[in-house]
């Protein structure tokens, strides 16, 4: 039994944040290897080194027992590794040809390259993956899973003899997952060392050899697939301490200001969140959790109107509101602290004025008619940036300079203070230190004492159990589960997060 | 406070960096023309001649900076928004058209009366020309670059086909319309040159949108627009209303141009009325990062050398060709600015 990958004590630190912790992986060749891990685990990290993209801190690598420096991903193709990445990489107005032999076009003469050389092998490797594919048609025209199994090719195409894939089916509908499992096995058969990345035990059960957990960068265990069960792996994900809840004032139910009625949202073919329901009351907060991608932020971007509901209802405050647009649902009482702080929740090009005014520009106190009012905008911003301990040296200048925490600071302090009675705070201590941790739960505390309606989604389980009244979890777009602190513990939340349970079974 | 001076530094270097750039164009402009054989000095004194020489001199490169920067903030404000308004060519044929119009055929109202209708006429056609491909950019995804570049030749077929058949002035050897009425005639500001009291309009104008720019909630969303929709959206702007709306200021702002140039000018609606000077304003959008000083100042430098190509060409018998070479020599190095800067500080350093 020969390894093709081993690394020893490979260790990889970004700031503060230590994202692989001395980690010993022992990839067998020609075995399929599942990597399994909550969100932030440090998996795609992990996977980074191993391809040249990241360089780790500390620590050595054996391919096929001889150690390697892997410096870039050239490197890495040299050493017959591919990395199929979680988001796409193929140019999509080229065809697969162009894709595969980019920038390592065969040459006919000086100065055109031999497309048909490509293709012959292009052809060979479409045969291999059983995968009919036309070859003159740009990839953009194809399906999400055909593209998905483009990039595998490619991979194959230069060469890779180990194959690295990050989250392949997430973006996949069931029955497209299991044509790529099959393609994987058969890739196996055929001698290839395949490692995958997923959040299904599911696919991990049904296709690895060997299956190892990470846990907060640590390798907490490699173990063969037929010696392991489920609820095993469930406890290796999510560890064993017991989960400590903040102190607060019992829960008092006031009436529901957020009902969700059987919302559906579906895009591009795809059930994203499927016939949700629930609740959220005066005075709670409501938890929402999940393994990244499991319908939550489709979820909330149909209540606070970023997209449209396929299906079914959301009342605010007994009111119908899935007619609304953003801004008349924010002026109605919603703010929503996004969980992108970067993308979505700020403009880093512009300054941290500008950034703290969105949303607040358009409530009477700040404009008269047309003109803003510029003086009552700036004090106002000081005011959030004293409160929130913002440190930022001006109002001039760009948010971008600001550090990540900083920024989140920004965001939540701008959401908050519009004071609305609902609040959705989607994972408010991703990159902040603890002592705003501290302050930003204090505050969603004082908020819900106060009688304001709070969805706070997160996959972190210690900030969900400590700050939640009721906790729901969301398995592949469904609600599987609603429960309270008291009565579930952190194994039975890993059980709905991996879909290998559902409420009252 | 220090970070307000800093803040003063970042813009004191943003201006040198810009001024500097345009500084080393000109001075490559002066040693190509030396290494063809004319003197810097000869040079200097024949591409000024054309603009300060005579006040009717001066007072023409005033009125191609008018039309300049009328097509400049055209396309600059969809620019803020991030719309690509590449068709002030023609918006701003449909707005002189439409101000033709009224000014040859309304009659008999007092000037006042008639330029401000025929101003709103302008404004109103180069707007609706610009709201056509925003409707269809909204509406059906349709690339707004594609379509605006489409709506120039549209105009220029539309209005060809105007003035050579239903409106052509009777009688004439061209395709135009008759004069406009005394009436609506901007009065010449300066003995024969084009410049029209028009430049009141223009200043009024420019005013307007810098205060739309830096004082609405207006030119705050379509800021936010323009630098992260995702994010604009998020906090509740309206994005296409805001992403029309811009386009339709656009347009009127290209209409008003081609107004300017039938009242003020040539007193009437003629063919090619503004010889593909909107895409001269996209690309000085573009040098000047949308910024309505910066934008005055691009304008008039280009009004000075496209008037210096008469002098250098009367005087030195250089082609008019190399004003438009020097414009896009500008055009490059104050695009790559920031790298040639950063190379430079590179190289300072390790002294
Ligand atoms: N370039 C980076 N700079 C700073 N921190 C980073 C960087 N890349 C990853 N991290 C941090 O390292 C940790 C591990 O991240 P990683 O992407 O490896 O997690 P993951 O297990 O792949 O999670 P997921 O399931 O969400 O994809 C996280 O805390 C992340 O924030
Ligand atoms: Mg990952």
């Amino acid at each position: 039994m020969t390894y093709a990958i081993e690394t020893h004590q490979i260790t990889k630190v970004f700031g503060d944040t230590v994202a692989n912790d001395r980690i010993d992986l022992q990839v067998i060749e020609g075995h399929i290897h599942a990597v399994l891990g909550e969100n932030g685990a440090g998996k795609t990290t992990l996977m980074k080194i191993l391809f040249g993209e990241e360089q780790p801190t500390s620590g050595k690598i054996q391919i096929r027992g001889k150690t390697v420096m892997i410096s870039s991903p050239a490197e890495a193709l040299r050493l017959s590794i591919g990395f199929i990445h979680q988001n796409f990489t193929l140019v999509n107005e080229f065809t697969i040809g162009q894709n595969f032999a980019l920038g390592i076009e065969p040459r006919k003469n000086l100065f055109f390259a031999d497309y048909d050389k490509v293709n012959q092998k292009v052809q060979k490797i479409l045969d291999l993956l059983d995968m009919p594919l036309k070859l003159d048609v740009p990839v953009g025209s194809f399906s999400v899973e055909e593209r998905q199994i483009v990039e595998i090719g490619k991979a194959l195409y230069r060469g890779a003899e180990i194959l690295i894939l990050d989250e392949p089916t997430s973006v996949l509908t069931p029955q497209k997952i299991e044509k790529l499992l099959d393609i994987l096995r058969k890739l196996r058969d055929e001698g290839k060392t395949i490692i995958m990345i997923t959040h299904k035990l599911e696919e991990a059960f049904s296709i690895a050899d060997e299956i190892s957990v990470l846990r907060k960068g640590n390798l907490v265990a490699t173990l063969p697939r037929a010696s392991v069960t489920k609820d095993q792996l469930i406890r290796l994900m999510v560890g064993d301490e017991p989960l400590s809840v903040v102190e607060k004032a019992p829960h008092q139910f006031g009436a529901a200001l957020l009902e969700v009625k059987n919302l559906c949202v579906r895009s591009g073919g795809r059930d994203l969140v499927k016939n949700v329901s629930f609740e959220v009351h005066r005075g709670e907060i409501f938890g929402l959790t999940g393994v990244g991608g499991n319908g939550q932020g489709e979820l909330i971007e149909a209540l606070v109107g970023m997209r449209p509901a396929t299906e079914g209802d959301i009342l605010f405050d007994g009111t119908s509101v899935v007619k609304w647009d953003i801004r008349k649902r924010r002026l109605n009482g919603m703010a929503y602290v996004p969980e992108n702080r970067v993308t979505r929740g700020t403009a880093v090009s512009l300054s941290v004025l500008d950034n703290l005014v969105m949303g607040h520009h358009y409530l009477p106190d700040f404009h008269q008619g047309l003109v803003l009012k510029q003086k009552k905008m700036e004090s106002f911003a000081l005011d959030i940036i004293k409160q929130y301990e913002v440190v930022a040296s001006s109002l001039e200048i760009n948010a971008g300079s600001l550090s990540g925490g900083n920024l989140q600071k920004l965001v939540i302090g701008r959401e908050f203070s519009m004071n609305t009675p609902f609040l959705i705070v989607a994972y408010p201590s991703q990159g902040i230190d603890i002592r705003t941790t501290k302050y930003v739960q204090s505050e969603l505390i004082r908020r819900r004492d106060s009688g304001c309606a709070i969805l706070l989604v997160s996959g972190d389980l210690d900030e969900i159990f400590s700050l939640s009244d009721r906790i729901g979890v969301m398995y592949s777009g469904e609600l599987v589960a609603i429960t309270t602190p008291e009565s579930t513990n952190r194994f039975e939340l890993g059980q709905y997060m991996v879909g290998s349970r559902r409420n009252g079974q | 406070m220090k970070a307000t001076n800093k803040i003063r530094r970042t813009i004191f270097q943003q201006g040198l960096s810009f001024i500097s750039t345009i500084a080393l164009a000109l001075l490559l402009g002066f040693v190509m023309l030396w290494l063809n054989g004319s003197a810097p000095k000869d040079v200097l004194a024949a591409a000024g001649s054309s603009t300060f020489a005579s006040p009717f001199r001066f007072a023409n490169m005033i009125s191609r900076m008018l039309t300049i920067v009328l097509v400049s903030l055209a396309a600059a404000i969809p620019f803020k928004a991030g719309v690509w308004n590449i068709g002030g060519d023609g918006q701003l044929a449909m707005g002189g058209f439409f101000s033709a119009m009224v000014g040859v055929y309304v009659t008999s109202l007092p000037p006042v009366l008639h330029i401000g209708l025929a101003v709103l006429a302008g404004m109103a056609g180069g707007a609706l020309w610009a709201a056509i491909p925003a409707y269809v950019r909204l509406k059906f995804k349709a690339n707004e670059i594609v379509t605006t570049i489409m709506m120039n030749y549209l105009a220029a077929l539309v209005t060809g086909y105007l003035v050579n058949y239903p409106f052509r002035a009777p009688g004439s050897a061209n395709a135009e319309t008759s004069l406009v009425q005394e009436s609506a005639i901007l009065s010449q500001m300066v003995p024969l040159s084009n410049l029209s009291t028009g430049l009141y309009i223009v200043i009024a104008t420019f005013i307007l949108i810098c205060f739309l720019d830096w004082k609405t909630s207006w030119g705050y969303e379509w800021r936010v627009l323009g630098s992260n929709d995702e994010f604009a959206r998020y906090g509740g702007v309206k994005d296409n209303r805001m992403r029309f709306l811009s386009m339709l200021i656009g347009g009127a702002l290209a209409g008003l141009a081609g107004t300017i140039l039938v009242l003020g000018s040539y007193h009437k609606f003629i063919l090619n009325l503004g010889g593909g000077i909107g895409f001269t304003g996209v690309l000085i959008a573009i040098i000047a990062a949308n910024s309505p000083i910066l934008i005055l100042i691009v304008s008039a430098i280009f009004a000075i050398l496209s008037n210096s190509t008469v002098g250098l060409e009367a005087r030195l018998g250089i082609a008019t060709e190399f004003s438009s070479i020097l414009q896009s020599v500008i055009i490059l190095l104050v695009i790559t600015r920031s790298n040639i800067w950063a190379g430079i500080t590179k190289l300072v350093k390790r002294r």
